[in-house]
């Protein structure tokens, strides 16, 4: 009883979060939304024995990501007025999308519902193993393209370096 | 007071509350004692450190701090509890009103939920995770968002500059801290705090005594600082410039709800310091575990005051730099250093302290002579005709 009670509390604050993020013509709400999504998506993790993808969601995405639209929202904005969310005319492009991922999601919840087998907890020195050993590859080639994205940001900031000394 | 007074005040408050529910309730109740211990706990350090922080700045001024409101002053906190209640809540014209209200409430959350995670004592943590330490960074990390949305509600130039500025550091210092807590988790081999305090405890010396903990352990600390916007790293909030930060606007119990999450924040950050480097709560048999934390991180919150009523102000632009050019550079060299202590410790003795010791205090002060001359050649006074 008690874990369906917090399944239901996180769902909930899940999806608030999702309806405020797309909703809120407020671009800071939404962003704040997107966070309490995120971090409902954590608690979900967490109610799933999934300790270390809980913590790595909040450390990145709810901590490091939300924090750079939440601050990029802030400095973007005039002062006195919000900065409004501009809501796209691809309304049949975005439907489509919207079927297509949750009929994904349906097929992966329906498939897992068979083998009705409780996730086992898996400990974050197997995950770390499996990162750097069956892994290493691909992980190896995800940090070459995060630091030639940050060498790339870099590159935008300088601009052509005319006007700088 | 023994060393198992609280454990058993919970199974005992357990079993009173099973009388009426049924058995697979157990873990609810557990949880819901355990939050309500550390809800009751967070506020209470609060009032003490506010009265502590101000009688020691006291002294450091050559005053007295607070000695009206019961013996030396020890009610002050409750004196000024009420009159934060009894002031007016004042929101702004113009401002995002539920912003205004949820910001002060939310930014708590982060610094409570830190002392979740932490071993008060010998089998007194409230969630022990395999990945404890993570969710400690994690926790840290949250508030800053909410600290951006504490300035962005009133609508303020100066509070969003204030809130701009607070999650900047944050996100600047997280980055040694995390790189610095690494270290730990090399050499204990495990990413949960009891098995940081448990492996101190076996191997018979706390971590900040190995060269690589000596380093780790100060930019660990710097960072927590840092983190809790604690002078001399307090630009975010700072009166002669941006009014108050991201708190200008807010009055009454609103604006102690910021001051119990700075307060609490760092008092959790310094019980992390105490168990990830000083050896938590393992000390001398005659005295219970969970007082032996509490002093450690009593001494370190001291050395917080003590910063303050020694240190002034870092500019903004001083402040990054610390953390980007000196701190990050240096938390990757103590990496190194971890490694190959580790690996070298079995064999070569004494080597194996020297050696690390002498090559990261060698980085130390050439990284400190690196970011003077920095420096110094940025506030060179620029002349007129400099046209280049």
């Amino acid at each position: 009883m008690p874990v369906e009670v917090a399944f239901g509390v996180l769902s909930l604050f899940t999806l608030a979060g999702g309806v405020i993020a797309v909703g809120s013509r407020n671009m800071f709400r939404a962003a704040l939304g997107l966070m309490l999504s995120l971090i409902g998506v954590a608690g979900l993790f967490l109610l799933q024995n999934a300790q270390f993808l809980a913590a790595v969601q909040v450390l990145i995405f709810a901590g490091g990501i939300a924090v750079l639209i939440v601050y990029a929202v802030a400095l973007l904005e005039k002062p006195g007025e919000p900065l409004e969310a501009v809501f796209g005319k691809l309304v049949p492009v975005a439907a489509l999308t919207g079927a297509v991922v949750s009929g994904m999601v349906i097929a992966g919840i329906l498939k897992a519902a068979e083998s009705s087998s409780p996730p086992a907890a898996v400990p974050a020195r197997f995950i770390g193993q499996v990162f750097l050993n069956h892994l290493l590859v691909p992980f190896e080639a995800l940090s070459l393209l995060l630091l030639s994205a940050l060498v790339g940001a870099l590159l935008v900031a300088r601009g052509s370096g005319e006007d700088k000394h | 007071m023994g060393e198992n007074f609280f454990i058993s005040l919970k199974s005992q408050l357990a079993d009173i509350a099973l009388a009426w529910l049924p058995a697979s309730w157990q873990p609810m109740i557990s949880a819901i004692l355990v939050s309500c211990a550390v809800m009751a706990f967070a506020p209470l350090t609060m009032m003490f450190l506010t009265w502590f922080e101000r009688k020691a700045v006291g002294r450091f001024q050559d005053r007295y701090g607070p000695n009206r409101v019961g013996p030396f002053g020890i009610f002050q906190p409750l004196a000024d509890g009420v009159k934060m209640a009894q002031k007016e809540d004042i929101i702004p014209e113009g401002a995002d009103r539920l912003l205004h209200h949820l910001a002060p409430a939310l930014v708590v959350v982060p610094a409570f939920l830190m002392f979740i995670f932490v071993p008060f004592g010998r089998d007194m943590v409230a969630a022990d995770l395999d990945t404890g330490l993570l969710f400690f960074l994690a926790a840290s990390g949250l508030s800053a968002p909410l600290i951006i949305s504490g300035g962005w509600a009133p609508r303020n130039k100066f509070s969003v500059l204030g809130g701009l500025r607070a999650a900047a550091q944050m996100l600047a210092y997280a980055i040694p801290m995390a790189l610095s807590v690494v270290a730990v988790v090399m050499a204990t081999g495990s990413l949960s705090i009891s098995a940081v305090v448990e492996a101190q405890a076996r191997l018979g010396y706390w971590y900040v005594l190995t060269p690589w903990g000596a380093f780790a352990f100060v930019i660990f600390f710097l960072c927590t600082v840092a983190e809790a916007k604690r002078t001399p790293f307090d630009m975010p909030e700072a009166e002669s410039e941006l009014v108050a930060g991201f708190h200008t606007e807010y009055s009454g119990l609103k604006f102690a709800m910021f001051f119990m999450a700075e307060f609490t924040g760092s008092y959790a950050a310094c019980m992390f310091a105490a168990s990830l480097f000083l050896g938590g709560w393992i000390g001398p048999e005659f005295l219970p575990s969970w007082l032996i934390l509490q002093v450690k991180a009593m001494a370190l919150f001291f050395v917080m005051v003590w910063f303050r009523g020694t240190i002034p102000r870092f500019r903004t632009d001083q402040l990054l730099a610390l953390a980007w050019k000196f701190l990050f550079p240096m938390s990757v060299l103590v990496l190194v250093a971890t490694g190959a202590w580790y690996f070298l410790r079995m064999d070569s003795g004494i080597a194996a302290i020297i050696w690390p010791f002498l090559s990261l205090t060698l980085a130390w002060w050439g990284l400190s002579v690196v970011l003077a001359h920095e420096f110094i050649r940025a506030n060179r006074p620029r002349r007129a005709d400099n046209a280049g």
